[in-house]
């Protein structure tokens, strides 16, 4: 039988092109993604020079820890990297074999500059030049920084920035302003500088000045003339059981390499992982669509062949042989362009700065196989329906059947309606429930189930609805409304399928620009209700601000209360789980005068190094109760027993556990303040240059903007970066529906023209032809949008439900322009694609009318 | 006259009755039929439109199933079969031409005429489709496309089709209907081999007085009922009957 389908499927290739393609590119993106995937979790396509290639051996913190959950004990990775006790180097220093260890006192830098010229790194890493051997940097161009407030940069800084031997670098770091001297470049071996990090070397005196007292190296580097590998073991067995990680060889760049190429390709991956969902979804529907076609069209063929002997289930298998083949082709197609893909993907990484120099996506046999069998998958997924269909078919069918457009709700149409109506309904219930951030994930897969569950009911009401959608504009026509009315009553199957892409599309664009627009405008409104200050300070570096920006700030004549929050991460222990929170750092009284707190129980005032402020979110999620001494696990891994002096109804714009500044200082690696809120002795208007404010800040590396301002410029930075990723993901959920237009109308443009030729000879005119073609098209995508946006309105309601469960100012706002003119873009693909048959019919025809 | 099932009655109806629809919609397209036809016996069946003569074939053939009565195909009662099991003694035992040809698109002429050993899980011998081919006078077009072919010639190859299994019987449902007088006569030449050279039962329906003259017999059905027969027919003879049927 494969034979029979391998020659049907060849013959019938024109009507399979949409099928392939839509498929293709869905595995194709899949397989990209997946390489990408696997080349970062892997870090396999890390090349390039690290940190300590010099040292034979790297001795680093375990980053896991624990956190007792209910009466077992969890081990997430650290949130602040944890440092290595110095008491460890002194006793490395005399194990046998090693020559010396040389301790990581990096630290994270700002460069206060007059330009805001963008600079390509990710991370300016200040470090002592103690530190240079590790890689080892060496100087290739004036000295060595000896002397006190002396620097040497890395050759790519100087490259990228334009610093040579002789300017003047203004630092920014936690514990204040510097400047320094640039006394020479540096270059480790073989390059410019480290990939993706900007490395300012300082005097050893100057850098251990710039960072607080106590904090712990990230890292040790071990020399050694041993073999790397039996030193490591060596080290590990001394060292047994006190929580250190012993690395040698490519393992050495470690934690922090790694990280910084996983964030680089974490949100490419991210976009591109749901492009390949939704390019998946929608190619199960073309590919289910074409073959449902198909089937109808030849079910004198079918009923041929069981007449001249062929089993039901024989046709069953033909069917799903068809689908197979079409499958393997589109699939193996798909895997190599995927795998191509991912290459030109990782350069463009590379070339962006997301990614370090050298960075790429080697050939990874387990995603790209997974993707080939997921496109398999779908084709199968696609068939099912129509081989269940075809092998029905009896032998006494009419030999000849016409275009007898039936499409009935079969019972498999109603099981899937039935099942996804019910999941409809499962995730409907439990979104109210659901933690803030997974309520746009659950709002996706709501609208998905929602489509799926309407687009197996189309056959049932669509066409109806469309007919009766069209009627308004059809009034404004004669004859050529009416006959389009009539051709989407009657031709059920072409316009339930051509119907279905765009409620997907409409359904999809709804959802995601819908729930972020949403949240992004409650979040704003509700920033706008809680924030008192007039005036935030924000850093113009790449961290936080130094501590002079608070003293400038105090020290202006129109400033009369100031308050600060710096920021770090952590967890608490619910009864089953480490629940992921933010700590944040407040002067208790201070902020008072810049936010508008919605104490629910006790007084934020009371605040101190023993206690700490709560929001009810958390409580709900660990059962805490104001007064209790509750534990309090930072990043670091650290606990904190503290009671709780205060509850806030919300966290608004703060982190959600708010303790002394001085306590977030003891465990996070960089304790810069975020942002400074002022509150001055008047209300600055929203365009109040702030002149003088700004001139003592700017030395400093900061700037200062008025509340309201700083507010929606963040706002539309966010939406900015929000409507990109949604333009990106919509904008291929519009392409895969011009692909299953297209295909709809492609396949029955073959049927149409014999209808059209009719009407021709009746005494149609040409242009009548068009408006009556003109008019579907109007009422499909009408309808699809219709239906979409009824889709994308459950959503809308389960985002904003869940958003006012902690929000009093949930703000239902609905992107309709958006929404227009993704409904425009199907319009454009629908008209020309339903217009073709028009064409086709020939302009030389002769119609028997004017 | 209810003969004994032997090798030489490879088909019997009996007592068929067909109706279609339900309660008030019923419509009886056979009234009780009985009829045999002897091995390598050629007849044709007659009778004015709605008369019943398709509906008889498909329920000899197994395509259908008679409401009552019993059909007994190469020895078997096939009205106690389950579907597969028709389908397996329908692709063994039976071979069909349609008025329209019926030749798969996708396929060349030798991929049609093996398709149905191909169905039936067979491997078709190269030599068994030339002969076949040969017979019917097309073995130059073996790789030609049904479109690549005039009306004739297509249902030569239906014919073909339907012998390469060797089947017992040979259904035939007007396949002259839509052929000129020429390819008529080619394929009534060919069914009648079937029948004398190669011992086929061959059951043909037609309208067509002159194909009909070219069987051993015609049975003539009015109303869902055998209204006489004709042994040894002309087409003068036909037409006459045909007359007093009001066909």
């Amino acid at each position: 039988m494969l034979r029979v389908a391998l020659h049907t499927l060849w013959a019938r290739r024109g009507l399979l092109v949409g099928s392939f393609v839509a498929l293709c590119l869905g595995v194709a993106l899949l397989a990209s993604t997946g390489q990408l995937l696997s080349a970062s979790t892997s870090g396999s396509g890390l090349g390039g020079i690290g940190r300590y290639d010099a040292a034979a051996v790297v001795v680093r913190a375990d980053q896991e820890v624990p956190v007792q959950v209910g009466d077992r004990t969890v081990h997430p990775t650290a949130r602040e990297e944890r440092g290595v006790d110095p008491e460890v180097a002194d006793r490395l220093r005399t194990t046998p074999g090693v020559t010396d260890v040389v301790a990581d006192g990096s630290f994270a830098l700002g460069l206060i500059s007059e330009d805001d010229a963008d600079t390509p790194f990710r991370d300016l890493v200040g470090a002592p030049w103690s530190n240079a051997p590790l890689t080892p940097f060496t100087v290739v161009e004036g000295e060595e920084p000896v002397a006190p407030a002396q620097a040497v940069v890395s050759r790519s800084l100087a490259d990228a920035d334009g610093i040579t031997v002789g300017s003047t670098l203004r630092i920014s770091a936690p514990t204040g302003r510097q400047d320094v001297e640039v006394v020479g470049v540096a270059e480790p071996p073989g390059g410019t500088g480290i990939p993706g990090e900007a490395t300012v070397l300082l005097d050893d005196a100057t850098a251990a000045s710039l960072v607080p007292d106590g904090q712990l190296p990230v890292a040790l580097g071990v020399f050694s003339e041993e073999d790397p590998a039996r030193l490591a073991e060596t080290i590990r067995q001394e060292f047994a059981d006190e929580g250190l990680r012993v690395l040698h060889g490519p393992a050495k760049g470690g934690v922090a390499q790694d990280e910084i190429y996983q964030q680089g390709t974490q949100d490419i991956t991210a976009l591109l992982a749901m492009m390949a969902v939704i390019a998946l979804f929608v190619s199960t529907f073309v590919v289910a669509g074409t073959f449902g076609f198909a089937v109808s069209q030849r079910t004198g063929e079918l009923s041929l062949l069981r007449a001249l002997g062929a089993t039901a289930r024989q046709l069953r298998v033909m069917l799903v042989g068809e689908a197979l083949i079409l499958g393997v082709l589109a699939s193996a197609v798909g895997v190599f362009l995927g795998a191509a893909a991912a290459g030109q993907v990782a350069a463009l990484l590379v070339d962006a700065g997301a990614a370090p120099p050298g960075f790429h996506a080697p050939t990874a046999p387990g995603p790209l196989a997974l993707a080939f069998v997921l496109g398999l998958l779908v084709a199968l997924a696609g068939v099912v329906g129509a081989s269940r269909r075809g092998s029905g078919i009896s032998p006494t069918e009419p030999p000849r059947l016409g275009q007898l457009d039936d499409s009935r709700m079969t019972r498999g149409r109603w099981i899937t309606t039935g099942v996804c109506a019910a999941l409809s309904a499962l995730i409907a219930s439990t979104m109210p429930t659901a933690a803030a951030d997974g309520v746009v994930v659950f709002s996706f897969l709501l609208a998905v189930f929602l489509v799926l569950t309407l687009v197996s009911l189309a056959p049932l009401f669509v066409p109806a609805l469309a007919a009766i959608v069209v009627t308004p504009f059809a009034s404004l026509s004669r004859s050529s409304g009416f006959l389009a009315s009539r051709n989407l009553r009657t031709g059920m199957r072409r316009t339930a399928s051509t119907t279905a892409p765009v409620i997907v599309t409409v359904a999809l664009a709804g959802t995601v620009f819908g729930a972020t627009s949403i949240t992004s405008a409650t979040t704003a409104r509700d920033s706008e209700r809680n924030l008192a200050a007039d005036v935030i300070v924000h850093s113009t570096t790449a961290t936080g601000l130094p501590p002079e920006a608070a003293e400038v700030a105090r020290a202006a004549p129109e400033v009369v209360g100031l308050a600060s929050v710096t920021r770090t991460r952590g967890w608490v222990p619910t009864a089953t789980y480490a629940r992921a929170t933010t700590i944040g750092g407040v002067d208790p009284t201070a902020v008072r005068h810049t936010y508008r707190l919605d104490v629910t129980e006790g007084d934020p005032a009371t605040l101190d190094g023993e206690s700490v402020v709560v929001s009810q979110p958390v409580l709900d999620d660990t059962g805490w109760e104001h007064g209790q001494v509750v534990p309090v696990h930072f990043g670091d891994g650290r606990v904190r027993e503290l009671r709780i002096a205060a509850v806030l109804r919300n966290s608004v714009d703060l982190p959600e556990i708010l303790v002394t500044p001085e306590l977030v200082a003891q465990h996070s690696r960089d304790p810069m303040t975020a942002e400074l809120y002022l509150t001055l002795d008047r209300t600055p208007a929203d365009d109040d240059p702030l002149t003088e404010l700004n001139d003592a800040l700017a030395p400093v590396g900061a700037v200062a903007t008025p509340g309201a301002r700083w507010l929606w410029e963040r706002e539309v930075d966010n939406a900015q970066e929000s409507r990109v990723f949604a333009f990106v993901l919509i904008g291929m959920a519009v392409l895969y529906t011009s692909i299953a237009i297209a295909n709809t109308l492609l396949m029955s443009a073959g049927g149409r023209i014999p209808e059209l030729a009719l009407l021709r000879d009746s005494g149609a005119t040409r242009a009548q032809l068009v408006r009556m073609m003109s008019w579907e098209a109007v009422g499909v995508v009408l309808t699809g949008a219709l239906l979409g946006v009824l889709a994308a309105a459950v959503s809308w309601t389960g985002v904003y439900l869940a958003l006012a469960r902690t929000v009093d100012a949930a703000h239902l706002a609905i992107p309709w322009g958006d929404l227009g003119v993704v409904a425009g873009a199907c319009l454009l693909v629908a008209l020309p694609a339903s217009l073709l048959p028009v064409a086709l019919l020939g302009r030389g025809r002769a119609g028997a009318g004017p | 006259m209810e003969p004994e099932v032997t090798e030489d009655v490879p088909l019997w109806g009996s007592r068929l009755r067909k109706v279609y629809g339900k309660g008030e919609n019923r419509v009886p397209a056979l009234r009780g039929v009985t009829v045999s036809f002897p091995r390598a016996s050629f007849t044709a069946v007659m009778g004015p439109s709605g008369s019943g003569k398709s509906t008889l074939l498909r329920c000899l053939a197994g395509l259908e199933r008679p409401t009552e009565g019993e059909v007994v195909l190469a020895g078997t009662t096939i009205s106690v079969l389950g579907e597969p099991d028709i389908t397996r003694l329908r692709r063994d035992r039976v071979g069909f031409v349609f008025q329209s040809y019926n030749l798969l698109p996708a396929l060349t002429v030798r991929q049609n005429v093996e398709l149905p050993m191909r169905l039936a899980g067979r491997r078709p011998l190269r030599a068994d489709v030339e002969l076949v081919l040969d017979q019917v006078g097309l073995a130059d077009r073996a790789t030609a496309r049904p479109a690549q072919l005039s009306g004739g010639q297509q249902q030569r190859v239906a014919v073909a089709r339907a012998l390469v299994s060797e089947p017992s019987v040979l259904f035939a449902d007007e396949p002259t209907g839509a052929l000129d007088t020429n390819s008529s006569r080619d394929v009534m030449a060919l069914l009648r081999d079937a029948a004398d050279r190669h011992s086929r039962t061959v059951v043909m329906v037609t309208h067509d007085p002159v194909s009909a003259a070219w069987a051993d017999r015609v049975v003539f059905l009015s109303d869902g009922e055998v209204h006489g027969e004709l042994v040894a027919p002309s087409a003068a003879a036909v037409a006459e009957q045909m007359t007093t049927l009001g066909g």
